[in-house]
């Protein structure tokens, strides 16, 4: 007999990826859906859910595909789509032209699970599907004879998506507590989106507990709802874990600004590098990063602080009164700042910013104005090293220099000590800033407390804070009378910090 | 039309598709059952696992061959893990493998159909 069709490639083991081109997803899925699996995303109401499904339907015609919506027993598609008109990713101009919206619920009733596989068939191949969502998926279980007719639909389903390389999602109101369901266990992949409340604030996060044959980021990721429908904010840690390559290590020192601590520093910081200035409320940590972001930019170096407290035309006013040109710098281009209040974004959504903002400006300095913000963003605080280290690892990977500030408690005494050892390994470079009671006076301290591989002064020295910004002592000996004369640090242990003089 | 497999989802959902398509579809699990099929039944293709308990989709072929009544009918092969080197059959016109892609085989079941003389 004559062959009719040549071998064609084993499919067997082609997985092949379709974008879901939502925000974050397709990351945290390293590369989107396997195109012809199966996958149940599960929560409970007012997860998002609708949202997830509907956008995955545009988003899939936008990116050249074609979706089908088949509800079963869920809100009518007019409601649905009122609903949704407002986000940017809907499109009216690609319902019926590319996205149908089909109700099945009259077939899953009459027929029972056969009627509804035979829906699923016909629709996939008269509207030319190759991504098709299920709205509802509890009706079918109801009306299933039992656990193994369930199954068997599964299976079917599964076949049917396959067979017609179309990728099928299943939305159903139910958690990973239900997970022995036979809905749960035949599945390509299950995602579960979930609303979790931590220290009186609210996080929407989603999880992949299923992904079959394929990598995925492990872990419960942040998720938002806005006015352009969901995006996900993969956990940095996760997301650059092994990606990062470690960028040549730089011999060239950059100056700080403070002209007496970069010849503490022996000439400035290395490039590439991350410092932390750690010191109490008013010390000068702030100041110290305008003047790395003022210098570098007068230095061709664009820089980008990222902060949390004080509002962008207040940081100006302040760089002004210390003589520092950041207005004129940030006309230019060659400062930018970008501000929000530390309850106002979760962890990794912060990062995600901040490296788009270091991207777009093309930033070569970075000031993190503080640590704080990011640890009273995190949900799980314990998470806040684990992102850090993420965060200076891509950082130092471009080649960016990034001073880090960092709030202690009580002007100086072992809160300090603790947080050098929390804090030393993650950075290259520590500077410290102190001040003491003298008397009547409080009286300022700097000292580098670590420059990795590279010499430093081991001293202190006394700096001031005047009209021209941070002055540090041209030696030691001013530093060496206020330690001898400091009103003794056991005294004021426990009492309320003193407000510092100056600016 | 007569479907032969083993797997309990590939059998339905490929019969389904071609009922779909407006194919009197008949099914079976393993070879025994086509060939009893195939002496009842009128049957234009059939289209076959290649691995099956009892009777597998090369003994299937063979006994067809060595029948005057069912040597003409062609057959299209469906394996997970047929190789491909293998000498195929010559009653079997067109091989797939597995997860099968519908288009394909119902491009080729019209082929088939368009070129293969009607008795």
């Amino acid at each position: 007999m004559t062959e009719i069709a040549q071998p064609q490639p084993d499919r067997a083991w082609l997985v092949e990826r379709t974008k879901t081109g939502i925000s974050g997803l397709d990351a945290l899925l390293q590369g989107g859906l396997v195109r012809g699996a199966i996958y149940l995303v599960m929560g409970r109401p007012g997860t998002g859910k609708t949202t997830l499904g509907n956008q995955l339907c545009f988003e899939h015609v936008k990116l050249g595909g074609r979706a089908a919506y088949m509800t079963l027993l869920a809100e009518s598609h007019a409601a649905m789509l009122k609903n949704l008109h407002t986000m940017s990713f809907f499109d009216e101009t690609v319902i019926n032209s590319g996205l149908s919206y089909v109700g099945a619920y009259r077939a899953l009733r009459d027929e029972k699970l056969r009627g509804l596989l035979d829906m699923v068939r016909r629709v996939i191949l008269d509207e030319k599907a190759t991504l098709l969502l299920i709205d509802g998926i509890s009706p079918a279980r109801a009306l299933a004879e039992n656990d193994v007719a369930l199954k068997e639909f599964v299976v079917e389903l599964q076949m049917l998506s396959a067979m017609t390389n179309c990728t099928t999602v299943l939305l159903a109101n139910m958690t990973a507590a239900d997970a022995n369901d036979p809905e749960h266990t035949m599945v390509d992949g299950l995602i579960e989106l979930a609303v979790e409340q931590f220290r009186r604030r609210t996080s929407r996060t989603i999880e992949i507990l299923k992904f079959r044959g394929t990598r995925h980021l492990l872990g419960r990721h942040e998720l938002e709802i806005g006015s352009d429908g969901v995006s996900v904010h993969p956990r940095l840690e996760e997301l650059l874990d092994g990606s990062i390559t470690p960028a040549s290590a730089s011999n060239q020192r950059l100056l700080t600004g403070v002209r007496e601590l970069d010849t503490m520093l022996r000439g400035g910081v290395l490039r590439g590098t991350t410092s932390v200035a750690l010191g109490f409320s008013g010390s000068g940590k702030t100041t110290l990063g305008m003047h790395f972001l003022n210098t570098g930019a007068e230095a061709g170096e664009p820089g980008l602080l990222f902060g949390f407290y004080e509002s962008p035309d207040r940081l100006l006013q302040s760089s002004e009164r210390v003589g520092l040109r950041l207005r004129e710098h940030a006309a230019h281009g060659m400062f930018s700042h970008v501000w929000q209040p530390s309850y106002q974004f979760g962890l990794d959504r912060l990062g995600a910013r901040l490296l788009a903002e270091v991207a777009r400006t093309g930033a070569k300095r970075v000031v993190i104005d503080s640590l704080d913000g990011f640890r009273q963003s995190a949900i799980d605080p314990a998470r806040t090293i684990r992102f850090i280290t993420a965060l200076f690892g891509e950082l130092r990977a471009r080649e960016i220099t990034t001073l880090l500030i960092d709030e202690t408690l009580k002007p100086s005494g072992p809160e300090m000590e603790m947080r050098v050892e929390g804090i030393s390994a993650l950075v290259e470079n520590l500077f410290l800033l102190e001040y003491m009671a003298v008397g009547p006076k409080m009286r300022r301290l700097i000292s580098i407390v670590k420059q990795r591989a590279s010499a430093h002064e081991s001293t202190a020295r006394e700096f001031f804070l005047t009209g021209r910004g941070i002055e540090v002592a041209p030696d030691a000996a001013s530093a060496a009378e206020v330690v001898a004369h400091s009103d003794d640090y056991s005294d004021r242990h426990n009492d309320q910090p003193r407000s510092p003089e100056g600016v | 039309m007569l479907v032969v497999d083993d797997e309990y989802a590939s059998l339905e959902v490929l019969a389904l598709m071609l009922t779909g398509e407006g194919f009197r579809v008949f099914t079976a699990n393993d070879g025994e059952q086509a060939l009893q099929q195939l002496t009842t039944e009128s049957v234009a293709i059939v289209i076959t696992d290649y691995k099956m308990p009892k009777m597998d989709g090369s003994e299937l072929c063979r006994r067809m061959l060595s029948d005057p009544r069912l040597g003409h009918i062609p057959v299209i092969f469906t394996s997970a893990t047929y190789r491909q080197d293998v000498p195929r059959p010559k009653n079997v016109v067109a091989f797939f493998s597995k997860p099968l892609l519908f288009k394909d085989v119902l491009a080729a079941v019209h082929r088939i159909l368009n070129s293969t003389p009607s008795r």
